[in-house]
């Protein structure tokens, strides 16, 4: 109990100092269509597979850090994403569950989503599916759009978390969405200690046909399991 | 008048020592049993733990922002005020000081098993060092989990990586679950009092600054009250809270059933004075209780504060019962009054008093308290209203003002019916009622001890619902001389649990192992530690070439910094910052004797937390939780319900047999008790009721208090002979009064602020009510179609269940064993005992002495009292001469004992005739004496070879017995002795049926045998009244002139029957002279006979 406060302690320490989020600006009638539409776009998606590259700018590192990796959407609520060639890094949801899975160690965190709705995996869930907004009301209500900027090829906008919780993190994020498809083609979160990773998107199919097994984690006897967040 | 002031001014005394000493206790653990672990582990945790102390603000609102800054206002301004509060937090201590992180997670590292530090410093040496950062970049790179993400970016040498730390649940503990909801729209200002010894009145009005502190700074921060809402709880709001609502009960329900005694007794008897002295009679029972209750426990709380209406309640029946007596018997003295219902009165009180005793058996000390102050209350009102009560109403009710007024109650129907028709369609329908809603169930569901309607409770479900914690888990409380015996069962709670986890059958657990000091760690890891420092420089160098930033190393920085002043401390204590302060003020507390406390939690998992799961623990840990203590509490208290009704009935079965000596009444009663609770179930049934922790109590309170009502009615029916008009005008309307005042005491508590006593009462309230349809409307039924009085005569009790072999030979065996002075000292407090024990058996003897010493009050009651004690002698002295002793000095003869050598000179047999007066059987002495052998006629002794006994005692003092009614033919052989001018002695009082005509004795009707009459008439033997009393310590014997008679004329009846009479009246003067010493235990007086004066003649 003890140790895990002081580590908490120190976390906020590390993670908080400077922390809260920008002005808001209102965005303006326009803003919102194209959002509108977005969204409208959204609601259509069945299944998405892409492709991406996510580079991280950390703020108590010199350079950025870039990985390759790739992510399965199945609406409403299943999505794989691996990060690393070989595969170094794995988050699935498989519904109820939320796995975080690390191949090399062959260590698994398995969330119960029902538990979850406060804390870290929250604000995991919102780093992984913010690019997947199923319903326009539900996302408005995650989400506050502060600015919108679009030029022919581009929509972008850069959006701020309603839960002050995860505000703490995660400030705002930005979404880049191409005009002509509507599809995402990168995403930008920008984390409270200055901190940003960006995902730009490539080879990405709407609507493919992604086997059912993608989300379900294939674990040999071999992997450790672990359920952090169980009941308390 | 000095006699009659000083027990008033004790009185008084009494009363201003006891309620200056008078306190509330609030504390609602305090009424639990204190040996369940459950209950010591929570008190534990409210005695020495600082959150269970404190005051706890929430603060509430849509907007977080808002919230935040109201919570920062009332924050600011309680800190300022150090007269209100020792300390206040609204956010965790590390968001204010976050250097103290870095010192702790240092004193940390440095309690760690040697091991782990060793591995820390192999992890950080050259080479190994540039792999691992390395591999903190490809994590930084590739992981999908914001801890990491977090952790690497700024711990890249891993050093927030504690082995005990890990797998204990992560999360960023921002406060968010202890301080704020996730949103931010919920928040906890922990407050802590300035001073800790506060009394309840202090705490309400330190409570009341602190809201008015809170609320002013809110408004000063711009908000308005509607955009944030305060709620207050912790320990100060819940005991300004029940506090008072402890004195607003008290005033209530004693205030309330005052008024409904008021109103119920003058709609009933319309009458002010009686009225005034019930009203003056309760003040004084409720004020003289009170005050016992402050000497004897010094406490009310909140269940035993409920005592004065319940008391109020039953002891106004007392009262009540009397004054109908006495309304009822117009012209009666208090005395005559008090002998009527005396015996009623205080078997019920003394039954009622034992009951509420017996609640000490539930295992609730908060109930046993509200049972002993019932209880002492009970025995007080009883004296009360028997002793200044009906003295002060019984000259109102004969100068003919009581029961002048109208009736104010109809009667029931109770004029005689025998029919049982109402009984079966009472029996089919609860039946039937029952049988569709089913008996009412035991819930644990509610929490009883809870108050019913309580802004402090309310705050705290919010609080509850808002932090995410409905669901509390169990607190593990470790105790222990000192830290390291702390640490050991740490070390075992951690494995156990750890299976426990491991198995499913527990969730998660946290202990506080982790952040205990451990001084033989810390000085194994000095020297590591002390290698990192030096290393310090370079570990930095690597980081920075690794392409983090300086700010990748404030951690290790930091560390570095702290390790060289702990080591040099030794580690054996907490750090001393901040934020360890508020940490270890979280877990960690010491006892006043010294001992160290720490508290761990353990919640369940999905199928809660089975009992073995934690079987395992170490003994001294206790195991406790607010949410399964009701569940612990009903299962300790069911068993104990059961074992005490069914003590409670079996001490019934006894009440009713001591009060009834038949067993048709006794099982009529427990017939009228059963019935009346299937009732009140049907009742709860209609209304879908259920039982809950105390309300389970009322089964045996209700058997307890309503056995009252059973006893009164049938033994009204007894002294009216069945007439039901005149038990429902005397004792009915007084127990309808009862039932009223009973369901007025109890009812009143059913708006108290704790819902488990308003649940116990209303049970009580409705059972009483239930009791009284039974009792009232069907128990006289039944009771005359069980056979009414029988054949018995009225008022005619059997011979003392004392009088028997056994008790005989165990009075021969001490009287023979112990010196004179304490026999006869023992035989005084005996008989003192059995007066106070059988109220009954002292009005009948009162009653036989008033013809003899008058009717001047307290005469007899006097005369009656000297009865006992010099009967008790008589005995200690029969028993000594039956055991051998001798009696040769204590016995002499009186002035007229020359008539004794006389009646002996003429050759004729003597009959030595005598009553039940002084010590007769000690006349063998004076026989022996003059060397007669005498026989002596008896009736047979009642148990089995008792009349062999005291005939064998006899014969040993050269006494035959000739048995009465044994041998047809024995009479023949007393004729012979007497006419051979043989002794024959016999008692002429008493006498057995078959011999008893009725003369006249002191003016009255009275039962004498005719034996000595037939006898004179057969022998033509000598009449020689005799008599021996006690005079000091020896005994006097007088012999009166003998009777001369016409033995021809006593062929007639008549004249045999006033021969008897003149006999009698011969020792009418000694009888008058000892009345002390006329033993007469059953009624001797008749009046509905007359003295027979002619009649048939026979021969």
């Amino acid at each position: 109990m003890a140790s895990r406060r002081i580590v908490g302690a120190l976390r906020i320490l590390l993670l908080l100092t400077g922390a809260g989020g920008g002005g808001a600006v209102s965005a303006d009638g326009v803003a919102d269509a194209a959002l509108d539409r977005w969204l409208d776009a959204q609601a259509g998606l069945t299944s998405w597979k892409s492709e991406f590259v996510q580079t991280r700018h950390l703020e108590a590192l010199t350079q950025p850090l870039s990985a390759p990796g790739t992510v399965w959407f199945v609406a409403p609520d299943r999505f794989r994403w691996e990060l690393g060639r070989p595969v170094r890094s794995i988050a699935l949801r498989d519904g109820s569950n939320l796995w975080m899975l690390s191949p090399p160690l062959k260590r698994a965190e398995r969330y119960e989503l029902a538990t979850v709705a406060q804390g870290p995996m929250k604000d995991a869930l919102t780093l992984l599916d913010s690019g997947f907004p199923r319903n326009g009301a539900e996302f408005r209500k995650r989400f506050e759009l502060l600015q919108f900027s679009g030029t022919n090829a581009t929509w972008m906008f850069r959006l701020r978390p309603r839960s002050l919780a995860t505000r703490r993190l995660l400030p705002a994020l930005s979404l880049e969405v191409r005009t002509n498809d509507l599809a995402l083609v990168a995403s930008e979160l920008e984390f409270s200690d200055g901190s940003r990773m960006r995902n730009d998107f490539t080879g990405s199919e709407r609507n493919p046909s992604i086997p059912p097994d993608t989300f379900a984690p294939v674990l040999d006897p071999g992997w450790k399991i672990t359920t952090p967040a169980a009941p308390r | 008048m000095l006699r009659f002031r000083w027990p008033w001014v004790l009185v008084a005394l009494l009363i201003v020592a006891g309620l200056a000493r008078l306190r509330l206790d609030t504390e609602v653990l305090h009424l639990l049993p204190g040996d369940l672990p459950a209950v010591r582990g929570l008190l534990l945790q409210q005695r020495y733990f600082a959150p269970a102390r404190g005051l706890m603000i929430t603060v509430q609102g849509e907007d977080p922002d808002r919230v935040s800054r109201a919570a920062e206002a009332v924050a600011s301004a309680l800190g300022g005020r150090s007269d209100l509060a020792r300390e206040v937090r609204w956010r965790p201590p590390w968001r204010e000081h976050p250097e103290d992180a870095l010192e702790n997670l240092a004193w940390l590292w440095l309690q760690q098993p040697p091991g782990s530090v060793r591995d820390l410093v192999q992890r950080l040496q050259p080479g190994r060092l540039e792999d691992g950062l390395q591999s903190a970049r490809e994590r930084l790179a590739t992981s999908l989990d914001p801890m990491d993400l977090a952790r690497e970016a700024y711990d890249p040498l891993g050093l927030t990586r504690i082995p005990g730390a890990e797998g204990v649940g992560g999360g960023f503990e921002e406060g968010t679950g202890l301080f704020a909801n996730p949103d931010g729209t919920f928040r906890v200002v922990f407050v802590e009092p300035a001073r800790s010894e506060l009394n309840y009145r202090d705490v309400a009005s330190w409570l009341d600054s602190v809201r008015a502190v809170a609320r002013d700074s809110v408004s000063a921060a711009g908000m308005a009250g509607g955009e944030v809402r305060m709620g207050f709880t912790g320990s100060p709001a819940f005991v300004a809270e029940i506090s008072a609502g402890m004195e607003r009960d008290l005033k209530n329900s004693v205030l309330s059933t005052v008024v409904l005694i008021a109103l119920l007794f003058w709609m009933a008897h319309r009458t002010w004075r009686p009225l005034g002295w019930l009203l003056v009679s309760l003040g004084l029972i409720l004020v003289v209780t009170l005050a016992l209750g402050g000497l004897l426990f010094g406490t009310l709380n909140v269940l035993s504060v409920g005592f004065a209406a319940v008391l109020l309640g039953l002891a106004v029946d007392y009262g009540l019962v009397g004054y109908q007596e006495a309304a009822a018997s117009p012209g009666s003295t208090p005395e005559q009054v008090r002998r009527e219902v005396s015996r009623g009165v205080w078997y019920s009180a003394g039954t009622t008093a034992g009951t509420f005793l017996l609640l000490g058996f539930t295992g609730l000390p908060g109930l046993a308290r509200l049972g002993q102050l019932t209880a002492l209350g009970l025995l007080v009102g009883a004296v009360v209203m028997l002793y200044v009560f009906l003295p002060r109403v019984c000259p109102v009710v004969n100068a003919g003002t009581a029961g002048a007024g109208p009736d104010g109650v109809v009667p029931v129907r109770t004029r005689g019916s025998r029919s049982l028709w109402p009984t079966a369609i009472l029996v089919a329908g609860v039946g039937l009622l029952l049988a569709w809603r089913g008996i009412p169930v035991l819930t644990t569901g509610d929490d009883p001890l809870r108050p019913r309607s309580s802004s402090a409770y309310a705050a705290m479900d919010e609080l509850k619902a808002g932090l995410g914690r409905a669901r509390e888990p169990l607190r593990l409380l470790f105790r222990g001389p000192d830290l390291d015996a702390v640490s050991r069962q740490l070390d075992a709670a951690r494995a156990t649990l750890a299976q426990a986890r491991e198995r499913g059958t527990v969730g998660t657990f946290d202990l506080p192992d982790g952040f205990w000091p451990r001084p033989d760690h810390a000085s194994e890891n000095a020297p590591s530690v002390r290698d990192l420092v030096l290393r310090g420089p370079r570990l930095r160098a690597a980081v920075l070439e690794a392409g983090f930033k300086s700010n990748a190393v404030e951690v290790a920085d930091g560390l570095l910094r702290a390790w060289p002043k702990l080591v040099a401390s030794g580690g054996s204590q907490w750090p001393s910052n901040a934020t360890a302060r508020w940490l270890t003020g979280q877990f960690v507390s010491r006892a006043e004797n010294g001992d160290w406390l720490a508290l761990g939690a353990v919640s369940s998992g999905p199928e809660g937390i089975p009992g073995e799961a934690l079987g395992g623990l170490p003994d001294s840990v206790l195991v406790s939780s607010w949410d399964t203590l009701s569940q612990v509490l009903v299962g300790h208290v069911k068993r104990r319900i059961t074992v005490l009704s069914i003590l409670i009935a079996a001490a019934l079965v006894g009440c009713l047999w001591m009060a009834f000596r038949r067993w048709r009444e006794v099982l009529l009663s427990l017939g009228a008790l059963f019935l009346s609770f299937a009732l009140l179930l049907a009742a709860m049934a209609a209304v879908h009721g259920s039982w809950n922790l105390l309300s389970l109590v009322a089964i045996p309170l209700l058997l307890g208090t309503s056995v009252d009502s059973t006893i009164h009615i049938q033994l009204a029916l007894r002294r009216h002979r069945g007439d039901g008009r005149a038990v429902w005008r005397t004792t009915g309307r007084a127990l309808l009064l009862c039932a009223a005042a009973n369901i007025a005491g109890f009812g009143s508590l059913a708006w108290s602020s704790n819902l488990g006593l308003a649940s116990l009462d209303v049970v009580c309230a409705v059972g009483v009510a239930c009791v009284f349809v039974v009792c009232a409307g069907l128990l006289p039924a039944w009771w005359r179609a069980a056979g009414g009085v029988g054949r018995e005569r009225p008022e005619s009790g059997p011979p003392s269940a004392l009088y028997g072999p056994g008790l005989w030979k165990l009075g021969g065996i001490i009287a023979r064993i112990l010196p004179d002075g304490v026999a006869s000292w023992l035989a005084r407090a005996g008989a003192a005992l059995y007066r106070l024990t059988r109220p009954d058996r002292v009005a009948v003897v009162t009653a036989n002495l008033r013809p003899v010493v008058g009717h001047e009050p307290g005469i007899a009651e006097r005369a009656a009292r000297d009865n006992f004690r010099q009967f008790a002698l008589k005995l200690v002295d029969l028993w000594r001469q039956e055991a051998g002793v001798s009696f040769e000095e204590r016995v002499r003869p009186g002035g007229g004992w020359e008539q004794f050598s006389s009646a002996r000179s003429g050759g004729r047999g003597v009959l030595l005739v005598t009553p039940h007066l002084g010590n007769w059987e000690l006349g063998t002495v004076l026989l022996k004496r003059e060397g007669v052998r005498p026989l002596v006629l008896t009736a047979p002794e009642p148990g089995g070879r008792f009349t062999e006994l005291r005939a064998a005692a006899r014969a040993r003092q050269g006494v035959d017995t000739l048995v009465v009614g044994e041998d047809p033919f024995a009479f023949v052989e007393v004729i012979r002795r007497l006419q051979d001018g043989g002794m024959v002695a016999l008692l002429l009082d008493r006498p057995p049926e078959a011999t008893a005509v009725s003369v006249e004795f002191l003016g009255l009707p009275f039962r004498a045998s005719v034996a000595v009459a037939e006898l004179a008439r057969a022998s033509g033997a000598a009449v020689l009244p005799v008599y021996i009393v006690r005079e000091g310590t020896g005994y006097r014997a007088e012999a009166l002139e003998p009777l001369a008679y016409d033995r021809r004329a006593l062929g007639s009846r008549d004249e045999r029957v006033a021969f008897t009479g003149r006999i009698l009246r011969a020792f009418e003067p000694a009888v008058r002279q000892f009345p002390d010493q006329w033993f007469h235990f059953v009624p001797v007086w008749h009046p509905g006979e007359s003295s027979e004066r002619s009649g048939s003649s026979s021969s």
